[in-house]
C-alpha cells in the first residue's frame, strides 16, 4: 500500500477556496468548518472497496450523486462516462487525515 | 333525529338512490334508478327565449350608484353575551442522531421515490411549459399571499434566532418578490425591464393545522450540532421539528447546516413531510445572527424560487452552454456566478450583456442579486396554478360565504341540519367515515327559524349562525376541541332578522355576518378577533330595501362584495373596499335583471366575480365581474338555459373554474361546469344527475377537482353524492343516504316576499334560553 491510501476513506468535501493552480482541495466533510457558500461544494465518498462516489450540488441547491469513479490503481480513478463523452481521470496527489488534494490528469 | 330516523327513514343503505325511488311514484323511480334524461329534455324545454327577460324594462331607479328604493337604518336589539377560549401547544425533546452519509441519503430517497417522483416531476415541467410558451396565462390574477411556518431548531442558544430577525427575513421576501427591494434599480439598464413583479408574498401563519392561534414560528432545542441536507431537520424523530400541512404552508426550517452549506429547497411534486426549505441560522432574515455576505435574506428568496419550481439561471449543466433553466428571457449562461460580479460578465457567446448574473437565482452574494423575470414569475405562477393550487387560497384568499355544509380541511366535511324539533344538528366527515355514524347526528340544542349558516375560517374551526325562534340571532363555534359557549348553547347577537343570516370570513378570526331587518334593510356586525362589531347586539344598516336572501362573498382580505335582489327584482351590489362601503354606505350599484331567485356569487380568484340568477323563464343567468368591468354589460346577463326550482348554488374549486348545481322541474339534480374555456355539457345544457330532491342543493369543495353535493329527498333525509376527479360517487345518478329527518337544510323557496311577518312576538322560547 502507498503512503497515501490509508487515507483514502470517508467523505470529503470541496473547499475551492483553497484550490490551488489545477489542484482541487478537499477536506474532511464532517469536521472542517466550512464557511458558508451560496455555490455549493463537490463531495467525494470513498467505499471500502476503493470505489469512489462524487456528488454535487443539485438543482435544489444540495448535494446529489452525480457520477462513480473506478479505482485505476497508483491513486488514479477513471470517473464514469458516457461513449461518446468518455470519464475523465483524477489523481490523488496528496492525502492526509486534514486534506486531499487531486488533479484532473 | 338520530331516534327518529329508525322509524321514519325509508332507505338506510349506505349507497342508495334518492329516497324518490321507494316513496313516490314510478315515474320517479324510473328517474332515480339511472334513466338518465338528456339533460335538454327537462331543463330546456322552454330555452328559445334570449336575454334576461325584462332586463332592461323593470329599472325604475337610475343605474349605477344608485340608493335601493327605501332605504332606512335601524337598530336591532336584544341578547346576551359570551366568549371563547383556546389553548396551544409544543413539542420539544430530542435525541442523539447517528451521522449518516448525506449523499448517499439522498440517493437512496431519490430512488424510493424515483417513480411517482419522476411522473409528477415531467407533469409539472409539461404544464410549467405551457406557461412560459405563452399558451396559459396565470390563472392567479392577484397578489398570491403564502402563510409561512417557521421551525427554528436550535443547538446553541446563539442559533435560537429572534422574532426580529424571522420577521426582517418575512420583510425581505415580501420585497423581493413583490419587486420592491429599492436594488432593483441597480439591475444594469438593459435588463431592468426584465425585472418583474411576482405577486407573491409571505406572511406569518396565524393559524396553526390543529385551528389554535399560532405566531407562525416553533422552536425546538436539538442535540444535533449540525444539520446536513439529508432532511433529518424535518422530523422530530431526527432532532428537527415535523413540516406543516404543505398545501396550505410554507415550510421554512432554520437551523445550523454543515459543510457550509447556505440552504436547500425541495421542488414542487415530491414528498409533502419533506416540502419547503432550509436555510442555515445566519443567513436568515438582516439582523441578529445574519453574517455577511450572507446578510440580506437573499438565500431564502433563492430557495423559495426553487420551492416555486425556478431552476439555476445558468441551466445546472455545471459551466457547459446547453442546460437550461426554461424561462426564454433569461440569457444563456455557462456556469454560476459567485461574489459581486461586475458587468458585463460574458458567456457562452451572450454579449455584449453578458450573464443576468444580478437575478436571484445564480450564484452570487446576497448584495448582487435583485430580480426575477418576467418569464421566471410565469413558472413560478405556473407552479401556484398546478402543484402548488391550494397554497395562499386558505387565509386572506377568495372566501365563499356561509353554508350548511363547509370543509375546512382536505377530506374533511361539516354537515349542519335542523330537525323536526327545530334543534341544530350536525354531522361530520372525518376522511375515512361519518361521524356519529352514517346516519346519525350530533344534536346540538337550540329552536331553529332559519337554515344553520357555516363558515370555517381555519383548520378545526367552526362558526355556526341560526335565528332564533325571537328572530334574533344566535352563533356557535368549534375551537379544535369543544363547543362554545356549550354543546347546546348558544351566544346571542341581537337583532331581528328576516330569513338566513349570510357569514363571510376574509381572514383568520374575522367574521362579517349579513342580516335582513325586518324593514328588509341589510344590516351588518363583524367579529374583529377580539370583539364584536359596532356591538354584541348592535348592527350597522347597509340600506336597501332586499327581496330574498344578501349573498356575499370574499376574493381577498378585507374585501367584501354583496349581492341582494331589489323590489323591483333587479340584481344590486356593493362592496367593501377595506376602508369604505361602495358605492356608499347605503347606496347599491343596479345590475339590472329579474331575478327569481337569490343570488349566488363566487370568487374564483382575486377581484374575480361570477354571479348566478335565475330569471323569470326559469333558466339560470350569469354575470360576471372580469376585474375591470361587469361582463356580458353592466345591466346584461349570459343565458345559461335551464328551467330551475329554487336558488342555484355555484362553487368553485380552483382558477377559472365553476360548477354549478340546480334543481329542474321533475325535482332531479342538475350540473353544469365551466372548465377555463368552455361551458359543460355545453352554454345551456346540463348533466342530469338523478334524485328527488326536496331542498336546493348545497356543494363543497374541499379540493382540487372535489365536489361533495348534498340534497333532502322525499323522505327528508340527508343524500349525499360526490365527484373525485374521474367519476361521480356512488354514481352519476344515485346517493349516498345520511339518514335524518331534516326540516331546514336549504330550502327550497319562493324567494320571500315583502310580506313576510316581521317578527312573531309571541314566541318566547329563545335559543339563549336553551343555553347549557
Amino acid at each position: 500500500m502507498s503512503p497515501t491510501s490509508a487515507a483514502l476513506g470517508g467523505s470529503w468535501t470541496h473547499s475551492f477556496e483553497e484550490d490551488e493552480a489545477g489542484v482541487q482541495v478537499y477536506r474532511p466533510t464532517h469536521s472542517f468548518a466550512f464557511p458558508p457558500s451560496r455555490r455549493g461544494r463537490e463531495t467525494l465518498e470513498f467505499g471500502n472497496e476503493g470505489e469512489l462516489a462524487m456528488g454535487a450540488p443539485g438543482p435544489d441547491d444540495r448535494p446529489r450523486p452525480q457520477a462513480r469513479a473506478t479505482a485505476l490503481g497508483m491513486n488514479r480513478y477513471r470517473v464514469s462516462g458516457t461513449a461518446a463523452q468518455p470519464g475523465q481521470v483524477i489523481e490523488i496527489v496528496e492525502a492526509t487525515p486534514e486534506v486531499l488534494k487531486l488533479r484532473f490528469v | 333525529m338520530k331516534s327518529k330516523k329508525s322509524k321514519e327513514q325509508g332507505p338506510t343503505e349506505e349507497e342508495t338512490t334518492m329516497p324518490g325511488a321507494t316513496m313516490t311514484g314510478s315515474e320517479e323511480a324510473q328517474h332515480a334508478n339511472g334513466k338518465v334524461r338528456d339533460a335538454s329534455d327537462v331543463m330546456s324545454a322552454t330555452d328559445d327565449s334570449s336575454g334576461m327577460p325584462g332586463g332592461l324594462t323593470a329599472a325604475p331607479e337610475s343605474e349605477g350608484g344608485t340608493d335601493m328604493p327605501g332605504a332606512d337604518g335601524g337598530g336591532m336589539s336584544a341578547g346576551g353575551a359570551n366568549g371563547a377560549g383556546d389553548g396551544g401547544s409544543s413539542g420539544d425533546g430530542g435525541q442523539p442522531r447517528s451521522r449518516t452519509c448525506a449523499t448517499m441519503d439522498v440517493h437512496r430517497r431519490l430512488l424510493s421515490q424515483r417513480p411517482d417522483y419522476v411522473r409528477a416531476r415531467a407533469a409539472i415541467e409539461t404544464h410549467a411549459l405551457a406557461y412560459e410558451r405563452g399558451e396559459r396565462s396565470a390563472l392567479r390574477t392577484g397578489v398570491t399571499r403564502i402563510p409561512v411556518v417557521v421551525h427554528v431548531v436550535w443547538n446553541t442558544a446563539s442559533q435560537n434566532i429572534s422574532d426580529a430577525q424571522i420577521a426582517s427575513q418575512i420583510d425581505v421576501l415580501n420585497r423581493d418578490f413583490r419587486r420592491t427591494n429599492p436594488d432593483v434599480a441597480s439591475t444594469p439598464a438593459v435588463f431592468l425591464p426584465l425585472a418583474t413583479d411576482a405577486r407573491v408574498e409571505f406572511f406569518l401563519a396565524t393559524v396553526s393545522p390543529n385551528g389554535t392561534p399560532t405566531n407562525g414560528i416553533e422552536r425546538r432545542q436539538t442535540t444535533v450540532t449540525s444539520f446536513s441536507s439529508n432532511d433529518a431537520v424535518k422530523s422530530q424523530a431526527t432532532g428537527g421539528l415535523d413540516a406543516w400541512d404543505a398545501n396550505h404552508y410554507l415550510n421554512i426550517w432554520v437551523c445550523q447546516l454543515g459543510g457550509g452549506l447556505l440552504g436547500y429547497a425541495q421542488f414542487p411534486g415530491g414528498s409533502a413531510a419533506t416540502d419547503g426549505v432550509v436555510i442555515l441560522q445566519s443567513a436568515f432574515g438582516i439582523t441578529g445572527t445574519a453574517a455577511a455576505p450572507f446578510d440580506l435574506g437573499r438565500t431564502a428568496t433563492h430557495e423559495i424560487g426553487h420551492w416555486l419550481n425556478l431552476n439555476h439561471i445558468w441551466g445546472d449543466d455545471g459551466t457547459g452552454c446547453t442546460g437550461t433553466d426554461n424561462v426564454a428571457d433569461t440569457p444563456n449562461q455557462g456556469g454560476p456566478n459567485a461574489g459581486t460580479p461586475a458587468f458585463p460578465h460574458v458567456s457562452c457567446s451572450n454579449g455584449p450583456n453578458g450573464d443576468l448574473f444580478m437575478n436571484y437565482m445564480d450564484y452570487v452574494d446576497d448584495r448582487a442579486m435583485f430580480m426575477f423575470t418576467a418569464g421566471q414569475v410565469a413558472r413560478m405562477q405556473a407552479c401556484l396554478d398546478g402543484p402548488r393550487v391550494a397554497i395562499g387560497l386558505g387565509a386572506g384568499a377568495p372566501r365563499p360565504s356561509s353554508s350548511p355544509v363547509v370543509a375546512w380541511d382536505a377530506n374533511r366535511l361539516d354537515v349542519f341540519v335542523v330537525g323536526t324539533d327545530r334543534a341544530l344538528y350536525h354531522k361530520w366527515w372525518n376522511g375515512t367515515a361519518w361521524g356519529p355514524s352514517v346516519t346519525g347526528y350530533e344534536a346540538m340544542g337550540g329552536v331553529c327559524t332559519s337554515a344553520p349558516q357555516v363558515v370555517a375560517w381555519g383548520p378545526q374551526r367552526l362558526d355556526v349562525f341560526v335565528t332564533g325562534t325571537n328572530s334574533a340571532l344566535f352563533h356557535k363555534w368549534w375551537n379544535g376541541s369543544a363547543w362554545g359557549p356549550a354543546v347546546t348553547g348558544y351566544e346571542s347577537l341581537g337583532g331581528i332578522c328576516v330569513g338566513d343570516p349570510r357569514i363571510v370570513s376574509w381572514d383568520p378570526n374575522r367574521l362579517d355576518v349579513f342580516v335582513l331587518g325586518t324593514n328588509r334593510a341589510l344590516f351588518h356586525k363583524w367579529w374583529n378577533g377580539s370583539a364584536w362589531g359596532p356591538s354584541v347586539n348592535g348592527y350597522e344598516s347597509l340600506g336597501g330595501v332586499c327581496v330574498g336572501q344578501p349573498e356575499i362573498v370574499s376574493w381577498g382580505p378585507n374585501r367584501l362584495d354583496v349581492f341582494v335582489v331589489g323590489t323591483d327584482r333587479a340584481l344590486y351590489h356593493k362592496w367593501w373596499d377595506g376602508t369604505r362601503w361602495g358605492p356608499s354606505l347605503t347606496g347599491y350599484e343596479r345590475l339590472g335583471g329579474v331575478c327569481m331567485s337569490a343570488p349566488r356569487a363566487v370568487a374564483w380568484g382575486a377581484n374575480r366575480l361570477d354571479v348566478f340568477v335565475v330569471g323569470t323563464d326559469g333558466a339560470l343567468y350569469h354575470k360576471w365581474w372580469d376585474g375591470s368591468a361587469w361582463g356580458p354589460s353592466l345591466n346584461g346577463y349570459e343565458r345559461m338555459g335551464g328551467v330551475c326550482v329554487g336558488d342555484p348554488e355555484a362553487v368553485a374549486w380552483g382558477p377559472n373554474r365553476l360548477d354549478l348545481f340546480v334543481i329542474g322541474t321533475d325535482s332531479g339534480l342538475y350540473h353544469k361546469w365551466w372548465n377555463g374555456a368552455a361551458w359543460g355539457p355545453s352554454l345551456t345544457g346540463y348533466e342530469a344527475m338523478g334524485g328527488t330532491c326536496t331542498s336546493s342543493p348545497r356543494v363543497v369543495a374541499w379540493g382540487a377537482n372535489r365536489l361533495d353535493v348534498f340534497v333532502t329527498g322525499t323522505d327528508s333525509a340527508l343524500y349525499h353524492k360526490w365527484w373525485n376527479g374521474s367519476a361521480w360517487g356512488p354514481s352519476l345518478t344515485g346517493y349516498e343516504g345520511l339518514g335524518g329527518v331534516i326540516t331546514t337544510f336549504r330550502r327550497r323557496r319562493e324567494m320571500i316576499e315583502p310580506s313576510i311577518p316581521a317578527m312573531q312576538p309571541d314566541l318566547t322560547l329563545t335559543m339563549g334560553a336553551l343555553r347549557a
